[in-house]
């Protein structure tokens, strides 16, 4: 039974891990830039039809294809908050949410039109191995992806904490005027902001291609987790947001385990309606806007 | 600022406009006469007979709607080359297409819409057994034929007048899956059944619910999952703790394919019955390659049949590169059914083809293009002969292994 | 806000409205009609959500949880029980409405975004938890609502005009309803609401309660829409009731439409639907696709141009038009009176 457990809690751990990675994203977006990204999934989706695109027709591993995916996803939301994000700032909430919300539709319609609803899926020679410890059977590529995405994660705390406009991006999530009378320039900060949070979200594209198939609608599996997981983690906490997206997978895994394996999204739920019901604020507390 | 209309000059006779307009003259009588002389000359070609074909060619089940859609076609082609509806002058038929886009809502309009702004005769669609139990409720609304491979036996039920089914049902699917599985395993197998909570999955699980402890079968894990996952680890997990020596699973494509794939990896290596779904077609093999070898499924039709589907097989291997798989063969023979019945209605009215289907009765043909090669329609539109096969991946290669007297190659033991 | 804007002469409102009583017996195209019905419908829902997500300013997208519990309580009653939907119509939208209360009090506790995201959460856990009700409501497999012929009484119409009238009488109801709130002491306090909620309640109004009220409004109408809607289509399983593109669309025309107004989801849904199934009938089975990046590019548009919505662009287009000289007060008397001197 033990090993029961321990299985369901480190298969949780490990996709938990992808869902931390994008639910940080959403979590930076939503505390530097003050809107919620909808489309945060389809640029998961972007990034694993790169690191698709690469693998199979250049033979590129997926995980080493995060130097072209990143990359090219951080100058897309580089490009995305000067273009259109920019425009929408301060006139309220229904703008701005239903402009994230029509890219996200837009995005995958288009990956549709180019790509078709087909799945692709790319086979890598770790894809089937698994590590032995015990009982336990621990999947290599989704290993390689949990240590990456955990990798990314506390490369971003360590930017956001030690570097000048890492700190300029907390200041100006915490005051806004404050940092502007301090000499930060938002329109930088916004832009740096949704480049990284757009990057992570291609990097947990890319790192999930040797183990999840590929089709355009596959976004929409991740951005649910990710904005529960956001609230509970405290909007705009980015190390709540980590926690909250392991803890999202630990619960969907033991809710498969012991509820019923169709009963995986209504525990998140009820993890939801919980954290609305007791602490609304999120597991860090703080301000709710 | 307004220029100032002239006044028209009267109208002069000019030996120019006289010219012109006897030339003008000439060339109209000129082209009137070519015109009806061709007309007269050559007879009216028999107006096609139009047929619709509903299918989900965006969306979730957009890959294989696609699929069914280059199928449909491929049988319209044939039906025509080998001369048409002879008994209305060598009609042609003309297939007239829709996608539903794997959306109820969608499907309701479309029916409604096809149906009610063309000329049909019958209809064939739609894949997804959600999708077809709207098509059949607009269908029999509308008083028009229907033909489906869909498995719900839901489509034999309520009293319908206009739906067929010639291929099997979900009941008889799971009969053939608890009996293929006795034939593979040593002893009483155990088996855990995970099904997608979709109409498909659940239909198809519940003819394996209940039909179990009569075929000698023990169900140690019965257990619906959302579609969809992103991972399969708990859910094999899960398997594994049940202690099944085989398992079945009800699913479409991407879960298949991740519960293949997750098994492997995590060394939970009991046989697997694919059902149909997901499991039968090319892409499936595709995208998880040789650990495919030796899964077996069960299908209501496959391109190693008959003669008759070889050549169907072949024809369409020769424009897609694929083999066909189930649901395009059988939509196939369906559109040849639409045929015969038109052939014996002699009329293109969708009443007199919907009697001419419930009398329907071929053993040969492609019309009969069926596992056991024979078609006959019971009163709820359930063919009386119709039964599935059970299939096996073997080297790279879908084939028949079940049952015996059908079976195209040797039933593997993995 | 558009609630100084004049409407047109009432004329031309009873010309429309005999125009569109009328039509059924003149046009007798079933897919013609099936659009004025669906038209009708979704702006229905759009007005229904207007009351909270345009006046109020709570941007709900989990609509189609009430949609779907009115649709289901009237097919449960329909066929189990043998009720008829007119009196399960009146029952689901009641269950819808009180289903309001629960959820609200728990999703209100967040502000904008958030809160949007908690009623997606709230529309999937009761789409998921009737997945899971096999026995009691049918599950993933679903129902189809038996066939009656042509029977009135179970709100069942072989012709399509018998839907295209309860569809608007249903639209009439629910603009008649925002007209109602718009004018009453309500409307003003929603605005205020939707406008500043803390400065609302510093002002003294009373904000959980107006929300409440509202959201329980809102809430009782959609599920109207819910059981009209299984009617119609003769079809419900948890993925149609609960479907999230029902929410978006409510929220969808009235943001193209003009938030907050009258008339603005009826616009947005004039716009949108005819599109959308005329996009589907010449595009469909072409690319798959191409309809929803035309509805994504019009929606990106509309936003980055006219956030409040279209139907200011049309009352101004129309102010232009028909107005041939500007009325009202000579442009003198709003100056600054001359000569006043500021302080000190």
């Amino acid at each position: 039974m033990t090993s029961v457990v321990a299985q369901a809690v480190v298969n949780g751990l490990l996709i938990g891990g992808i869902y931390a990675l994008v639910s940080i994203g959403v979590t930076l977006i939503f505390g530097v830039v003050k809107i919620v990204n909808f489309a945060q999934g389809e640029f998961v989706m972007i990034g694993m039809y790169i690191s698709w695109w690469l693998a199979s027709h250049c033979g590129l591993d997926p995980v080493a294809s995060l130097v072209v995916s990143m990359p090219a996803l951080f100058v897309a939301g580089v490009l995305l908050q000067r273009f259109l994000i920019r425009r929408v700032l301060g006139l309220g909430d229904m703008p701005q949410i239903f402009l994230t919300f029509a890219l996200s539709l837009l995005l995958m319609n288009l990956a549709l039109l180019l790509f078709t609803a087909n799945y692709r899926t790319v086979q890598t020679s770790y894809t089937l191995s698994a590590i032995h410890i015990g009982p336990l059977y621990i999947g290599v590529a989704k290993l390689i992806a949990f240590a990456l995405a955990m990798l990314l994660s506390g490369a971003l705390a360590v930017f956001l904490r030690a570097t000048d406009l890492g700190k300029a991006m907390r200041a100006s999530a915490q005051k806004r005027e404050v940092a502007m009378l301090m000499g930060v320039n938002p329109d930088h900060v916004f832009g740096v902001a949704m480049g990284l949070a757009l990057a992570l979200a291609g990097a947990a594209g890319s790192l999930i291609v040797p183990f999840y198939p590929v089709y355009p609608g596959v976004g929409q599996v991740f951005v649910l987790m990710a904005f529960v997981a956001v609230v509970l983690g405290t909007l705009g906490n980015v190390t709540g947001a980590l926690i909250a997206g392991l803890m999202m997978g630990l619960a969907e895994s033991l809710g498969i385990q012991f509820v019923g394996a169709d009963s995986g999204l209504i525990v998140v739920f009820a993890m939801l309606l919980l954290t609305l019901a007791v602490k609304p604020s999120g597991l860090f507390g703080g301000r709710v806007r | 600022m307004e220029k100032p209309k002239g006044k028209t000059s009267p109208r002069r006779y000019t030996r120019r406009g006289f010219l012109t307009t006897v030339a003008r003259g000439t060339v109209a009588t000129g082209v009137l006469t070519a015109y009806g002389v061709t007309a007269f000359k050559a007879k009216a070609a028999p107006a096609a007979v139009n047929i619709g074909g509903l299918y989900p060619v965006t969306g979730s089940f957009g890959q294989i709607g696609q699929a069914c859609v280059n199928a449909a076609k491929l049988a319209v082609q044939m039906v025509n080359s080998a001369g048409g509806i002879k008994s209305l002058g060598g009609a042609p038929l003309n297939l007239i297409l829709s996608d539903v886009q794997s959306d109820t809502t969608v499907t309701r309009t479309e029916t409604e819409r096809l149906i009610t702004s063309n000329k049909l005769s019958a209809i064939h669609g739609s894949f997804a057994s959600a999708l077809t139990l709207i098509t059949s409720e607009v269908a029999e609304r509308l008083k028009m034929p229907l033909l489906t491979g869909s498995s719900s036996d839901l489509l034999n039920q309520g009293g319908r007048k206009y739906t067929f089914t010639p291929f099997a049902r979900a009941s008889q699917f799971a009969q053939a899956q608890l009996r293929m599985a006795k034939l593979i395993a040593s002893g009483k197998p155990k088996v855990a059944v995970v099904f997608e909570n979709t109409a498909f999955g659940t239909s198809s699980s519940k003819g394996l619910q209940d039909q179990a402890p009569a075929a000698g079968v023990e169900i140690v894990m019965f257990e619906p999952y959302s579609a969809g996952f992103a991972d399969a680890s708990p859910l094999i997990n899960k398997v594994r703790a049940s202690g099944a020596s085989m398992l079945f699973a009800v699913s479409y494509l991407t879960d298949l394919v991740l519960i293949v794939r997750t098994m492997k990896q995590m060394g939970v290596n009991i046989p697997i019955n694919g059902g149909s779904g997901g499991f039968i077609i090319p892409d499936f093999y595709k995208n998880v390659g040789k650990d495919a070898e030796g899964l077996v499924g069960v299908a209501h039709w496959n391109h190693d049949m008959n003669a008759d589907a070889k050549t169907v097989d072949a024809a369409y291997q020769k424009q897609y590169g694929d083999f066909i798989f189930e649901s395009q063969g059988s939509l196939v023979a369906q559109t040849f059914m639409i045929a015969d019945a038109l052939e014996r209605a002699a009329s293109p009215d969708p009443q007199k083809v919907r009697d001419a289907l419930a009398s329907l009765d071929v053993s040969k043909g492609y019309a009969a293009m069926a596992p056991g090669g024979k078609v006959k329609f019971d009163q709820n539109g359930k063919n009386v002969y119709g039964h599935p096969l059970g299939v096996q991946w073997q080297k790279g290669n879908l084939v028949t292994v079940f049952p015996k007297g059908e079976a195209r190659a040797e039933l593997i033991k993995v | 806000m558009k609630r100084g804007v004049r409407p047109p002469r009432p004329l031309g409102y009873a010309a429309a409205a005999l125009v569109l009583i009328l039509l059924p017996r003149v046009v007798s195209n079933a897919f013609a009609i099936d659009i004025f019905v669906r038209v009708f419908l979704f702006a229905f829902i759009g007005v229904a959500w207007n009351l909270l997500g345009g006046y109020a300013k709570q941007l709900s997208l989990g609509h189609a949880a009430y949609f779907g519990l009115g649709a289901y309580t009237s097919t449960i009653l329909l066929i189990r029980f043998g009720v008829s939907p007119w009196i399960g119509i009146m029952a689901g939208a009641v269950v819808a409405m009180l289903a309001s209360l629960p959820i609200g009090t728990l999703c209100f506790r967040l502000r904008g975004p958030y809160f949007a995201i908690a009623t997606i959460g709230t529309a999937q856990a009761l789409m998921l938890l009737f997945l899971k009700f096999r026995n009691f409501a049918w599950g993933a497999e679903g129902i189809t609502i038996p066939y009656h012929g042509n029977a009135p009484l179970m709100m069942q119409f072989d012709a399509k005009a018998g839907y295209y009238y309860i569809a608007l009488t249903m639209l009439a109801i629910g603009l008649a309803i925002t007209y109602w709130v718009e004018r009453s002491w309500m409307g003003y306090y929603l605005v205020a609401v939707g406008e500043d909620q803390d400065a609302a309640e510093a002002v003294g109004v009373n904000v959980p309660r107006i929300k409440r009220d509202i959201y329980l409004i809102s809430a009782f109408l959609t599920g109207l829409a819910g059981t009209f809607y299984v009617q119609y289509i003769y079809f419900i399983d948890p993925n149609t009731a609960f479907n999230f593109n029902v929410s978006v669309e409510a929220a969808l025309v009235s943001i193209v439409g003009g938030v907050g107004t009258l008339w603005g989801p009826v616009v947005g849904t004039v716009l949108l639907e005819p599109t959308s199934a005329l996009a589907q009938s010449w595009l469909g089975g072409a690319h798959g696709g191409v309809q929803l990046t035309l509805y994504a590019v019009i929606l990106i548009v509309v936003i980055m141009w006219r956030p409040t919505g279209l139907l200011g662009v049309l009352t101004g287009a129309y102010e232009r038009i028909v107005r041939a000289a500007p009325s009202g007060v000579p442009a003198t008397a709003t100056a600054e009176p001359k000569g006043a001197p500021l302080d000190g």
